[in-house]
């Protein structure tokens, strides 16, 4: 699935952010702006990503 | 005399991760994968030799011509591991900084410290690793040898009908610029072992390269890139300032398939029509390598029992933020 960082993501500390799960790329990416595929999203994370799936790409 | 010795097959090797200020030994508490390593090699400190002009008249080298380097060592290491998700995650970690799936390598992937534009000494850095080699310590007493400051610089992930029962492998190199230790280190609190089982090309639900069906014999994919060493603080220890990538990441494989009618059909791209095309390497779940790009690189029939087409390849990415090669694996 892909998803982008809602603005509560960024303003995470390091322990608490994509550097906690061991991908500072995903990190830096988020930070940007870019939307990014994730296979499992970390349970503590979930409310601050957001789907960027097309509606034609999520049916 | 000295009556101890190491068999090979005693050694166990771990891999410590997590934010560390670089150079810095990951703790007993930290996390420790151990990986299902089949082959290994190991450095211990050492330093080659500069040796400066001959004296003319002289036919011998004099001690004073001789001058060690330990300033410029870059120590490698090579594991060579079952391919299980474990294997893959913690070398693209080391290698892109991407150690979740789907691991993604883009043009502007790196793996400097946290929020920063460079790997420096003692910077916080999520993507260097620890090594360390139980039992591996050549002193009775200081067991193991343990490597700090580690960062990947090239993986292969290969599959082959014809070996390991098909199981892929994977080989990954690590570099440090950080004098390997001799120690009885404290065993980590708790060895995450990888129980995973490896993926397996027996197991692949699609093999198309330009849309085009591959009976595939064997694949690999390599991604890489040059690493060097800043210097040295002192000469206590030559501790290096820190790393600089010199160069791009390079994605490069190569594919043996049946020469067939699917072969003949992608003859615009093995002659060369400049034009990228999609390497899609998928299970029908759990696993999947996306290479949206990629160029065919001097296509060859090959012999065997019957005939096969060796397809070396190189992978792109079509823009600045666009992905070279995606691995999505659980």
């Amino acid at each position: 699935m892909k998803y982008k960082a809602k603005e509560s993501y960024k303003k995470l500390s390091d322990d608490k952010n994509y550097y906690a799960y061991g991908d500072s790329d995903k990190h830096n990416r988020l930070m940007t702006g870019q939307v990014i595929k994730i296979t499992e999203v970390p349970k503590e994370l979930k409310s601050h990503l957001e789907s960027a799936e097309s509606k034609k790409e999520s049916k | 005399m000295a009556t101890n010795f190491q068999p090979k097959n005693g050694i166990e090797v771990g891999i410590g991760n997590g934010s560390k200020a670089l150079g810095t030994l990951h703790a007993a508490g930290d996390t420790w994968n151990f990986l299902q390593v089949m082959d290994y090699s190991i450095q211990a400190a050492s330093a080659p030799i500069d040796i400066a002009p001959n004296k003319s008249g002289l036919f011998g080298q004099l001690e004073s011509q001789g001058h060690h380097r330990p300033d410029t060592q870059m120590y490698e290491v090579t594991l060579t591991m079952r391919g299980t998700t474990t294997a893959v995650l913690k070398s693209c970690l080391s290698l892109f900084g991407s150690g979740t799936s789907e691991a993604s390598l883009t043009p502007a992937a790196n793996t400097n410290d946290n929020s920063s534009n460079k790997m420096s000494h003692g910077g916080t850095n999520v993507n260097a690793v620890t090594l360390l080699f139980e039992n591996a310590g050549a002193d009775a007493t200081n067991l193991d040898v343990s490597m700090v400051g580690c960062f990947a610089t090239s993986m292969t992930m290969r599959q082959d009908v014809g070996s390991n029962g098909g199981e892929m492998v994977v080989e990954t190199s690590f570099v440090t610029g950080y004098r390997p230790v001799q120690s009885a280190y404290a065993a980590p609190s708790s060895k995450v072992l990888d129980t995973g089982a490896p993926k397996n090309i027996f197991s692949l639900a699609t093999s198309t390269l330009g849309g085009e069906a591959l009976i595939l014999n064997s694949w690999d994919i390599t991604i890489s890139r040059p690493l060097a060493r800043i210097g040295f603080q002192n000469t206590t220890d030559y501790n290096p300032f820190g790393y600089v990538q010199t160069g791009p990441y390079e994605v490069t494989g190569t594919l043996v398939a049946k020469r067939d009618d699917e072969i003949h059909d992608l003859d615009a791209s093995i002659a060369g029509n400049s034009t990228g095309i999609i390497l899609a390497l998928a299970e029908s779940s759990g696993f999947t390598i996306d290479c949206q790009d990629v160029m065919i690189d001097d296509s060859k029939p090959e012999m065997g029992d019957y005939l096969l087409q060796s397809i070396p390849f190189r992978a792109f990415a079509a823009s600045e933020t666009a992905e070279i090669i995606g691995i999505t694996i659980a």
